[in-house]
């Protein structure tokens, strides 16, 4: 159950870059979600993934065909567009999350590092239940049908799942790990991973901010 | 699970039944000694213009003031109402016709409907003003709650830091350290997912035009009520306003009845153009072709409560058109290159929630018929607040602010046309809130009762030629005054 893998922190930069990577572009996306309620109006992919109802999510993908047609195809596009990127987001978060998890977990004894090897193996289960969601959303994209509520029901429990795994597995062992470094117990090579961490957020503020109007 | 209320329980409420047993000592078995006004159809019914308040649930009270009013031979003629008065001014313009008796079947709209379906917002949000309104420890359950995450993290922190400097010298203690460290970061995420929910929330009311929820439910079924009674679109809400049966005045009156026509008029604030819009008379403001405007909207757009509900939108006015431009230019002498091509409207009550003006007509000196008016009075006769104004809160000073500026515009046509005050009857409201859509089938009841002992009490005092004497010297002192000798 509990992993022990070699050059953890290796792969877990590579995550963090293709994770950082696909929120620039998503994000940029994001900016082009546009759907006509009363009158046109913003929305985020939140307002997808947590709709008040099953109507309410139709609604708000069918609003988007009563904009004129060059941004209606604008918004959806933009829309599909983050959904598929999504997909190459997935595996940088949620494996992401997993090896943070699971360094944790083959760091402390007993059923401690059970606890944070379940909360790593349950990362596998919020990346199926993401591509799960993605796929519903574009097939809802493709054909806005009405939503039956024992599937809006299971829509539901699919995003709790999901956010409540991925995020209880990052503060989680984020805190632990904060843990083990402030009290000094960690390798002294992992700094060098440390520095590559901070050049990558750096980097990614930078990008982000070079790229605040693009749309 | 307690049984649900039938139109029966509410006009056999021994309250009502006792109202009208009132009304007939006074005024005779059939209410024939009752005179309200000069106008009469060939059944007998008296004929007179009605203005409903906005108030919210409140206007549940208006429909036990018609009731009684109805069974006690009382027609109307033309009518008008703001925001909670304009939804039962709907309904008694399209149920039946001018003679029919309305309110048993509003009564029915009432029993079969669940309000707390019109707050169609965020299940959140729904969920926030639910207890806020009803639950008077919810504020304090909330602070103790925010206290006690927030007392939680600062207790942790401090925890944190005391495993870590004595961890050095009692090594047994850094496992403590350890799950220390993981329940702040659980407390934190907890705070943080509160803290971005909230922005959250507030980035979608924005989005929203700042209102929680859409009405979309409310919009529908009015809607629905409005088909079910054969009006479908513009056009068939005003000719069943406009329709009168064959009318006649009592021979005491010397004028006739040609000139009387039927109408209805629902009042609502634009935010565009700043203006308070009278529908469906300016309804051409927005269209062409008025029948493209469903009424429901009229209605919808004269109840949303700011925040409460979102504004109420009509997008790609038609600006080039001559029609549009004209109707621009009449009702609201706003010029063609001024007309916006979005209009966004909010209650009517912000800038007239009790339009009795509109009744005012100048060229009459006798009056066929006098304009009643239903008064809903939710103040606390007790609070007197006056005496401490300088010590009151920022809500206190925002609230009296608000008001005096919205109520003002009705307040200074009754100080100035006083005769009208006449035909004004006031419920007492008092200790129920005008949000509360969570109403149980009691306080619904009480509200209905209380509307009708208001009612009673009005016709009882109710003087029609006195109301007359002085609607026509109010008029010839105007008239006098209007003189250019003068």
């Amino acid at each position: 159950m509990i992993l022990f893998i070699a050059d953890t922190w290796c792969y877990f930069l590579i995550c963090l870059a293709v994770l950082l990577s696909a929120t620039i572009v998503m994000s940029i996306q994001s900016r082009g979600f546009v759907t006509m309620g009363q009158g046109k109006k913003s929305f985020s992919i939140f307002d997808l993934e947590f709709p008040v109802s099953g109507k309410a999510l139709i609604n708000l993908i069918t609003g988007i065909d009563k904009l004129p047609p060059a941004e209606s195809a604008r918004s959806k596009r933009a829309l599909k567009g983050q959904l598929y990127v999504d997909f190459i987001y997935m595996p940088g978060v949620y494996l992401g999350i997993f090896l943070l998890c699971m360094k944790t977990a083959t760091k402390i004894p007993n059923v401690g590092g059970y606890i944070f090897a379940v909360l790593a193996w349950f990362q596998l289960i919020a990346w199926l239940g993401d591509i799960i969601e993605n796929l519903f959303l574009l097939a809802k994209i493709r054909n806005p049908e009405e939503i039956s509520p024992g599937t809006f029901k299971a829509y539901q429990v699919l995003e709790l799942i999901k956010w409540g795994s991925a995020l209880k597995g990052f503060f989680f062992s984020c805190f632990a790990l904060l843990f083990f470094f402030v009290t000094g117990k960690y390798a002294s090579n992992p700094l060098s991973y440390f520095y590559c961490l901070l050049g990558e957020l750096f980097l990614f503020g930078l990008i982000t901010y070079l790229t605040r109007k693009v749309k | 699970m307690a049984k649900k209320l039938k139109p029966e329980d509410y006009y056999n409420h021994p309250d009502v039944t006792g109202s009208l047993k009132k009304l007939q000592e006074k005024f005779g078995a059939n209410y024939n000694s009752l005179i309200v006004s000069d106008t009469l159809d060939d059944d007998g019914h008296q004929y007179v213009n009605l203005v409903q308040k906005g108030g919210g649930v409140l206007g549940i009270a208006l429909v036990g003031y018609t009731y009684i009013l109805e069974m006690a031979g009382i027609r109307f003629l033309r009518l008008a109402g703001t925001s909670a008065g304009a939804i039962n001014t709907a309904l008694m313009t399209v149920i039946g016709d001018k003679k029919a008796m309305k309110s048993n079947t509003i009564l029915d709209y009432l029993c079969s409907m669940d309000f707390f379906s019109f707050v169609d917002g965020h299940p959140f949000a729904r969920w926030l003003i639910k207890n806020f309104i009803s639950n008077k420890s919810f504020k304090t359950t909330m602070m103790v709650g925010f206290g006690g995450i927030f007392g939680f993290l600062v207790l942790i922190s401090i925890l944190d830091i005391l495993f870590l400097g004595f961890g050095n010298k009692y090594p047994c203690l850094a496992g403590f350290g350890l799950w220390s460290f993981v329940l702040t970061g659980a407390d934190l995420l907890l705070v943080l997912l509160i803290v971005s929910y909230a922005v959250y929330l507030f980035d979608r009311l924005k989005a929203c035009g700042f209102g929680i929820n859409p009405g979309i439910t409310f919009y529908e079924w009015i809607k629905e009520k409005m088909e079910a009674n054969d009006v479908h679109n513009v056009t068939d809400l005003k000719q069943k306003a406009e329709t009168l049966p064959p009318l006649h005045l009592r021979p005491s009156n010397s004028g006739t009845v040609d000139s009387l026509t039927g109408d209805v008029t629902f009042i609502t604030s634009e935010l565009v153009t700043e203006n308070k819009i009278e529908l469906p008379l300016m309804c051409d403001l927005f269209r062409e072709d008025i029948n493209e405007i469903h009424p429901a909207a009229f209605v919808r757009s004269s109840m949303s409560i700011p925040v409460f509900f979102e504004s109420y939108i009509i997008n790609q006015i038609p600006v080039n058109s001559k029609a549009v431009q004209d109707a621009w230019n009449t009702h609201l002498k706003i010029p063609a290159e001024s007309i916006p091509e979005t209009v966004r409207f909010v209650d009517g009550g912000m800038l007239s929630n009790f339009p009795i003006n509109i009744f005012y007509n100048p060229k009459v000196i006798e009056p066929r018929l006098p304009a009643f008016g239903i008064d809903l009075d939710d103040a606390d006769p007790k609070k007197n607040d006056g005496n401490n104004a300088a010590q009151w809160d920022l809500g206190s000073y925002i609230w009296r602010l608000f008001n005096t500026v919205r109520y003002y515009y009705d307040k200074d046509f009754l100080e100035k046309n006083a005769v009208f005050q006449k035909g004004v009857g006031s419920i007492k409201l008092f200790g129920i809130n005008w949000l509360n859509f969570f109403l149980k089938d009691d306080e619904k009841l009480e509200m209905f009762r209380k509307g009708a002992l208001a009612a009673t009490a009005f016709l009882i005092d109710f003087d029609w030629p006195e109301y007359q004497k002085e609607r026509i010297a109010m008029q010839v002192k105007l008239n006098d005054k209007m003189k250019p000798e003068n």
